[in-house]
């Protein structure tokens, strides 16, 4: 590196901080060098560096070093030479990488002494040891440390490891961590990077497509602040949750929704513990896998700022196509006639004068987000810090929705003595959702999103569905609805009837949910032998959740058709705070002992102890209606009428373990582990279950007749799994039975009564899960691709099932017991390409997964009760033995009975048909058509899963895709179901072309005419209605562009860089609705794929930056 | 640390509720699940109209989206449709009414208060029991608490003629049993007189003419008739001198109330009936309407009519049971199960079948006399009966009789396939119905009989 430096007596200081405006690199010399100086006159213009420094501190011995790394360079005096004698000797020697460059700046201690030095720019090195028994310890960052005894002479030549080289990846494992070389379990590792750049609320949203053998469902697409629901190798139970276990920083979280408040930005990794041998330490509760987040903490070294920031817009990923107004006057016309009904004059004199409103545009909008990170890392050797805040901000695409997000996290890493370590994480967080029901019929949206037992419309199906003739807004300023329009006669009313203005819920509903959060763990780290650990750690969680809804008088509902704000219903007024606390907390003990026999036999042994405790309290007060004085008063306190609530629940687990890995010669691994807990949750005969698992592996590749293609074929390594795990997602108390109130009026006053509820079962014990993984990992021309095959089968047995119990029993219709035994088989295949394309650096990864399930016990009866899909469209979904999850049974349409020849020529439904109605294949062949000629139209699981994320790195530009695949699923369209003409709704042109018309029954047509019999879109399930939601997506394209180094010292900062990315940029997808990953059912493994109003999925573009210094 | 040392970690019980095992040991204990088991009923009556009245000529479910009370209006039951509704909550009252009768022995109680609450837990399960008998004809008879699962699959479907036999052998208990009046704060509970006007209803259903008659005979002087229809319904005359057993509903937001006036009240009516919620569940149909002679009073102080605009179609809402509620379920309006107007005419009934015609229409002449129409005399027993029929479906509509008259009278094929012909031209809906001999009973819920094989076979027809 050339300088060019001229001043007259200057201070050193002077010097350096000139040299470091050139160079970019700090300077550092010992103090005593310094104080000695004398001002120092320079001339010198494009002269080596070296030579520049060696001049200023002309007439001292000193070694220059130049950390590159760590943009530093110290200038030490050269280390004395070791005085003779003193049992004294001079050992020198040189310090190279594996690809045999010196490696400079490495320090070399000598043990049990004080003497240190290091290497310098040549990787040379020179330092006393004493004579006899010396070891020196070579150390540098990035590399295994090594100890080298000296022997005879005084020569060493020393070949550090690069860490990554030797051991590959770090991956967290369960209460520790180990080299990915030689896991032999299934762990999938996604980095914090690939989580950071999605513009995502919940982190979860970001790991679709970056590991095989998950699944990320975005079930309401872009609703803010909604998690996905994630699986890990499928659905583990029929009963009961299949959320995987949540390990934050080694904390197991109590409920899988804690983990959607994690900050994305602090993620430093996350692994998937995905077959039952890596999962089983956590026992308990890992029947559906872990995963484990670990969060950023401080490295020794110079601290260092990161802010970054990035805003953008979002968008509906798509619009459904319906009709406007003059094809809807037709269409109404056209329907009007097939059903015999009048339709409002105007249509034919003055049409124009009708609205022509796309209630599309009305109720979804765009929409900003924006994100916003500050960090400091950093610390001395003793104590490591890492200070972490974020702010995100984002506006839901549907009107009245949004999602607010701040989080604060402190992690400090502290060795308050060589053998004592401690540490502590606190992590703050804050939410704040504003909630609008989305999902579910028009008139009733899904219960979950509404409050107070209230049946609210869902604002997006009812847009589908609202006549594009109905205004936004009446002449009155009230908020417009179909029936309030338009009279077919003096007093009659044309369009559907409980059909409300979704604008008028999406405005004036208020559903705001507060979480507040504090996840708190500190442990303490003793070693009393080398190598022995002793570790406690006590941590807490404390949520907040305060939810505050109302409904005011004036918005129109099924409860009150006629509300509006020049008639408000006060009666209906609903106003409500609830919140619940919940405290956690987890005391955890392990014992950790690592060692090796003869250099050859390495081991890691784990003993576990832990406590967990949970307590949960809900409070609430209700404002009931009726008693305003004024409809204004959104508070529950503007009622006098004041109904309070209260809920508890607790549980409690205890645990104890222990583990033990074995290696030889990083050659032959074993792994065995054995868990046992006990909870609260369970019935008290059967609270405690044991799970064990064991796993091996074999790395080929170490043997020596693998050495002579080792070149090209660096790691083959297979490996086997056994293991058990449990799950417990069951609520609290549920084996047992109780007393309930049920009062009755004698004497026109409330009487206070009983009764018996629930059915006790003292037996309730664990589900349990039993996996089964063998894996293969390659890798290819030093690691450069990668390979990693695994194939697994997981049964589920005596599943946590909701039992169905005779209604002749009376007091209860149900009972949580253990029956049952549900079968996921499936593989996955990771493939990693490190491609070095001269200047362009290609980073490409792909996966893919499948899996299978199937049934195959119900603990006695062949099938359960059916489920509907949707309101209207029962007995869709059935689970069977010896079939998949997720069927959808329907009838198979083949036809239209055009003429009354159709109606000899087909079977017909059992109660008779008529011209028009739809010919509906005969699946049994008995020349009737009846519920036994349902047949399967479909499946609500995927076949597989895939994901492409390639990253390219060109000079200071960097490009990265991300591509996500799930192929061979269906969805049921129920959004279509009151479309074909029987109701004054709006349709889709789809639908408008397509309806039977007597009149030509010559044409073309797939639907029925409106009043059709036997059946219909509107009585049940037809392929009509099912579609393919196979889908590929683009869900993550940036574009990057760092700046040079050059040009960052001027401004001194150490690295800035600018990005633009497109979330879920486009779909490709036969699905004609908004968004093919849809699930009104939420995470229902009985009833997957259906879609009614829900939310659409979101197309996001955003700006960015991330600046350090 | 040794597992039993630790266990005591895990070892918590819920401190909130009371566990089962700690239950049943007083006397307040048996008095609150009785209250429990009344308390149930309430649910029950709130959707009678369902299954007693809708499949009849009475009432139309009559939004544009029948819903799931479709099935019901088109005699299109289906096992796995809303039948699972009555089924279930008549054994759920069963179950109290049994486990008081199990447990009422093992604790101190007085003598008296045995037999009252004794006698009520047998009303009660005779009721659920009629009515189970009358939708689904066999039906397991549960008379035990069923404390096993395994139990529960043993139970086949016991044949009616024995489920009638324990209907009428639990309310002969119950006449014992009870008191003919309660008063104040009991005011609501089942009395003998109740349990005699049940058992008359039992007798009379399996058309057993002499027993019904005896039985009935001894009700009829028993209550009093309200002289002013008006004065029959509505929350301020709730458990008026013609309640002989009415279901007590309470307004005011306690939780007590029904829905009534919003399942009844005409959907397009806005806020003129009611002032929220309307649904037009359970419409009068045209042809009840017109079934009322000119100058009967009850035309208009039963039926409210709501004409939309010139729009054809006519609602004709129910006033004994739609009242202006201000709260969604809070309706204070009782149900009435049986009142002296319809023992007056079961009495009739049974005379007239025996042959004491003239007696008979003395009796039919009463409810029509209160209604301002003219006395019936001099008809024969045919006409007498025609007479009678008419009387019980104008005094009793809506109230969730007609279906399991017209049964009764083996008149439900013929009248509805008359009321589909008559109707079926301005109401295309009505080609949907599916008439047959086999609509008498609704089927056995799917789920029923999925879990316990015993029960099959099903209904025919189904």
């Amino acid at each position: 590196q050339q300088v060019s430096i001229h001043v007259k007596d200057a201070s050193i200081k002077e010097v350096f901080s000139r040299l470091t405006e050139q160079t970019g690199l700090n300077f550092m010399a010992d103090a005593l060098l310094m104080k000695n100086l004398k001002p120092l006159n320079l001339q010198f213009s494009n002269t080596p560096l070296n030579e520049v420094l060696q001049k200023c501190f002309s007439g001292e011995e000193v070694d220059i070093l130049v950390n590159q790394n760590y943009k530093t360079v110290v200038i030490r005096k050269k280390a004395p030479a070791a005085k003779a004698g003193r049992q004294q000797k001079q050992v020198t020697g040189k310090i190279t990488n594996s690809t045999n460059e010196p490696l400079p700046g490495v320090s070399i201690r000598a043990k049990n002494t004080v003497t240190a030095t290091v290497s310098d720019t040549a990787g040379m090195f020179s330092i006393a040891v004493p004579e006899n028994d010396a070891t020196l310890t070579f150390s540098f960052i990035g590399f295994t440390t090594k100890e080298v005894a000296v022997k005879e002479g005084s020569d060493i030549n020393v070949v550090l490891e690069d860490q990554q080289k030797a051991l590959g990846e770090v991956v967290v494992i369960g209460y520790g961590e180990q080299s990915s070389k030689k896991v032999t379990t299934a762990i999938s590792r996604i980095g914090g990077s690939a989580i950071a750049k999605q513009p995502v609320a919940t982190p979860g949203e970001a790991l679709a497509a970056l590991a095989p053998g998950i699944q990320v469902q975005s079930a309401r697409g872009g609703y803010p602040g909604e998690a996905p629901t994630i699986r890990i190798r499928g659905v583990g139970s029929l009963g009961t949750s299949s959320d995987p276990l949540y390990v934050v920083d080694g904390y197991p979280l109590q409920e899988s929704t804690q983990f959607d408040l994690i900050n994305p930005a602090d993620i430093e990794s996350i692994e998937l513990l995905k077959d039952a041998a890596s999962a089983a330490i956590y026992g308990s509760r890992a029947a559906n896998g872990v995963v484990i987040v670990t969060t950023k903490r401080g490295k020794a070294g110079k601290a260092s700022f990161n802010v970054s920031a990035y805003s953008g817009m979002q968008q509906i990923a798509k619009k459904v196509d319906l009709l406007n107004r003059d094809e809807y006057i037709d269409y109404a016309k056209f329907t009007a006639r097939l059903r015999n009904v009048t339709y409002p004059a105007v249509f034919d004199t003055n049409p124009d004068s009708l609205p022509d409103v796309d209630w599309q545009d009305v109720i979804f909008r765009q929409a900003p987000i924006a994100d916003f990170q500050m960090s400091a890392r950093g610390g001395s050797e003793k104590a490591r810090y890492s200070v972490s805040g974020g702010y995100f901000s984002q506006d839901g695409t549907m009107r009245g929705t949004s999602y607010k997000r701040y989080n604060l996290r402190f992690n400090m890493d502290a060795d308050l003595h060589p053998k004592l370590k401690i540490g502590i994480s606190m992590a703050p967080s804050f939410s704040d959702q504003y909630r609008q029901p989305a999902g579910g019929q028009f008139s009733e949206a899904s219960a979950s999103e509404t409050v107070g037992g209230r049946t609210l419309p869902s604002p997006i199906h009812s847009a589908v569905l609202m006549p594009p003739i109905v205004p936004v807004y009446a002449a009155d300023g009230d908020y417009a609805q179909g029936y309030r329009g338009l009279k077919n006669s003096a007093n009659g009313v044309f369009f559907q009837a409980s059909l409300y203005n979704p604008l008028g819920v999406l405005e004036q509903y208020r559903n705001r949910v507060k979480e507040y959060r504090l996840l708190g763990n500190s442990f303490l780290e003793y070693e009393p032998l080398k190598r022995l650990k002793l570790k406690t750690s006590l941590g807490a969680t404390l949520n907040i959740n305060d939810q505050n809804a109302y409904i005011p008088a004036t918005l129109a509902n099924n409860s009150a058709p006629a509300a509006s704000r020049s008639n408000p219903v006060i009666a209906q007024i609903y106003a409500m705070e609830n919140q619940s606390t919940v405290v956690d907390w987890l005391w955890e003990n392990t014992l950790t002992y690592s060692g090796s026999i003869a250099e050859a036999h390495h081991f890691n042994a784990l003993l576990l102890y832990s406590l967990q405790k949970y307590q949960a309290k809900s409070t609430g007060a209700t404002g009931r209606s009726g008693t305003y004085t004024s409809a204004l008063l959104e508070n529950p306190l503007a009622s006098s009428d004041l109904v309070g609530s209260l809920a508890y629940s607790q549980n409690s687990f205890l645990s104890f373990g222990g583990r033990l890995n074995y290696d030889y010669k990083n050659k032959y691994l074993l792994s065995a582990a054995l868990r046992r807990d006990g909870s609260s949750r369970f019935g008290p005969n059967n609270r405690f279950a044991s799970f064990p698992s064991v796993s091996a592996a074999w790395r080929i590749s170490e043997e020596p007749f693998m050495q002579a293609i080792s070149p090209v074929l660096n790691e083959v390594k297979i490996r086997a799994s056994y293991g058990e795990t449990g799950n417990a997602s069951i609520g609290d108390f549920t084996w047992a039975n109780n007393i309930v109130p049920r009062d009755y009026g004698f004497g026109n006053q409330r009487t206070y009564g009983s009764a018996q509820s629930g059915f006790a079962n003292y037996d309730l014990t664990w589900e349990k899960n039993r996996q089964t993984d063998i894996g293969l990992e390659l890798g290819f021309l030093d690691d450069k691709y990668s390979i990693t095959l695994d194939y697994y089968t997981r049964e589920t047995e005596g599943m946590l099932f909701q039992k169905d119990l005779p209604a002749i029993i009376g007091y209860a219709a149900f009972y949580r017991t253990n029956l049952g035994k549900l079968r996921n088989q499936g593989v996955e295949l990771n493939a990693k390409a490190n491609l070095n394309l001269g200047p362009v650096k290609w980073v490409l990864e792909g996966n893919i997964s499948a899996n299978r399930t199937k049934v195959l016990s119900l603990g006695g009866p062949s099938s359960l009760p059916p489920d509907a899909a949707i309101f209207g469209w029962d007995n869709v979904f059935q689970v069977r033995t010896g079939d998949p999850l997720g069927l959808m049974y329907g009838y198979e349409v083949a036809g239209i009975f055009r003429t009354a020849q159709d109606l000899q020529a087909h079977p017909q439904w059992v109660t008779g048909n008529k011209v028009g109605d739809w010919i509906i294949k005969d699946q049994n062949n008995d020349k009737k058509i009846d519920e036994n000629d349902r047949a399967v139209l479909g499946h609500g699981f995927p076949d597989f899963l895939y994901g492409l994320n390639s990253t390219w790195q060109y000079r200071n530009i960097d490009l990265s895709i991300l591509v996500q695949g799930v192929q061979g699923v269906d969805v049921i369209n129920g959004n279509v179901r009151h479309q074909f003409g029987i109701h004054n709704v709006n349709t889709s042109p789809e639908y408008y072309n397509n309806i039977f018309d007597p009149q030509q029954p010559e044409k073309n047509a797939e639907y029925p005419a409106p009043l059709a019999s036997g059946v219909t879109p509107l009585n049940n399930l037809t392929n009509k209605a099912v579609s393919d939601a196979s889908f590929l997506r683009l869900r993550n394209v940036t574009l990057g562009y760092t700046l040079p180094q050059a040009a960052l010292r001027k401004i001194k900062v150490q690295a800035l860089r600018f990005y633009v990315t497109a979330q879920n940029l486009f779909t490709i997808t036969r699905y004609n609705w908004y968004n093919p990953e849809t699930s009104v059912t939420g995470d229902s493994v009985y009833r997957p794929g259906v879609d009614q109003g829900t939310y659409p999925a979101n197309r996001v573009f955003i700006a960015g930056l991330h600046l350090g210094f | 640390c040794a597992v039993t040392g630790c266990s005591s970690f895990v070892d918590i019980t819920p401190q909130h509720v009371i566990p089962v095992g700690n239950y049943y040991k007083t006397e307040a204990d048996i008095r609150a699940t009785l209250t429990g088991a009344y308390g149930s009923l309430r649910d029950i009556y709130n959707g009678y109209w369902i299954h007693f009245e809708l499949p009849s000529d009475n009432t139309q479910v009559f939004t544009e989206n029948e819903g799931s009370y479709g099935e019901f209006d088109w005699l299109t039951f289906r096992s796995t449709g809303g039948v699972s509704g009555p089924w279930n909550q008549a054994y759920r009252t069963i179950a109290s009414a049994n486990i008081i009768l199990d447990r009422i022995d093992g604790i101190t109680i007085t003598d008296e208060l045995k037999k009252q609450y004794t006698g009520e837990a047998k009303f009660l399960r005779a009721l659920m029991y009629f009515n189970l008998v009358r939708l689904f004809g066999n039906v397991p008879l549960v008379l035990k608490e069923l404390l096993t699962e395994e139990e529960a699959y043993t139970y086949r479907r016991t044949p009616a003629e024995e489920v009638y036999a324990q209907i009428e052998k639990d309310l002969l208990d119950a006449i014992a049993m009870l008191p003919p009046k309660f008063t104040g704060a009991n005011v609501g509970r089942t009395t003998s007189g109740a349990a005699r006007s049940l058992l008359g209803k039992a007798y009379l259903q399996q058309k057993k003419w002499e027993l019904a008659e005896s039985t009935l005979s001894e009700v009829i002087n028993a209550y009093t008739f309200e002289p002013d229809l008006t004065k029959l319904f509505g929350p301020a005359n709730d458990n008026n001198s013609e309640v002989i057993f009415s279901v007590q509903y309470v307004a005011g937001g306690i939780g007590l109330g029904n829905s009534f006036a919003h399942a009844f009240a005409p959907q397009k009516s806005g806020t003129s009936v009611v002032s929220l919620g309307a649904f037009s569940n359970n419409m009068g149909t045209q042809d009840l309407y017109d079934a009322f002679e000119a100058g009967d009073l009850r035309k208009t102080a039963y039926i409210g009519v709501f004409k939309d605009g010139t729009n054809p179609k006519i609602y004709y809402w129910s006033k004994k049971f739609v009242n202006n509620v201000s709260v969604l379920n809070d309706g204070g309006n009782d149900w009435p199960v049986i009142r002296y107007a319809d023992v007056l005419l079961m009495y009739a009934e049974a005379l007239n079948q025996n042959n004491k015609t003239e007696e008979a229409l003395t009796f039919i002449s009463k409810t029509r006399v209160r209604a301002k129409l003219t006395a019936l005399t001099g008809l024969s027993k045919a006409d007498t009966q025609l007479a009678l029929e008419k009387e019980r479906r104008l005094e009793l509509c809506y109230e969730g009789h007609r279906w399991h008259d017209l049964i009764r009278w083996g008149k439900e094929v013929s009248t509805m396939e008359a009321f589909q012909a008559k109707y079926g031209p301005i109401d295309p809906r009505l080609s949907n119905m599916s008439i047959t001999a086999d609509r008498k009973l609704m089927p056995v819920p799917f789920r029923e009989i999925n879990l316990n094989p015993l029960l099959l076979p099903q209904n025919s027809g189904y």
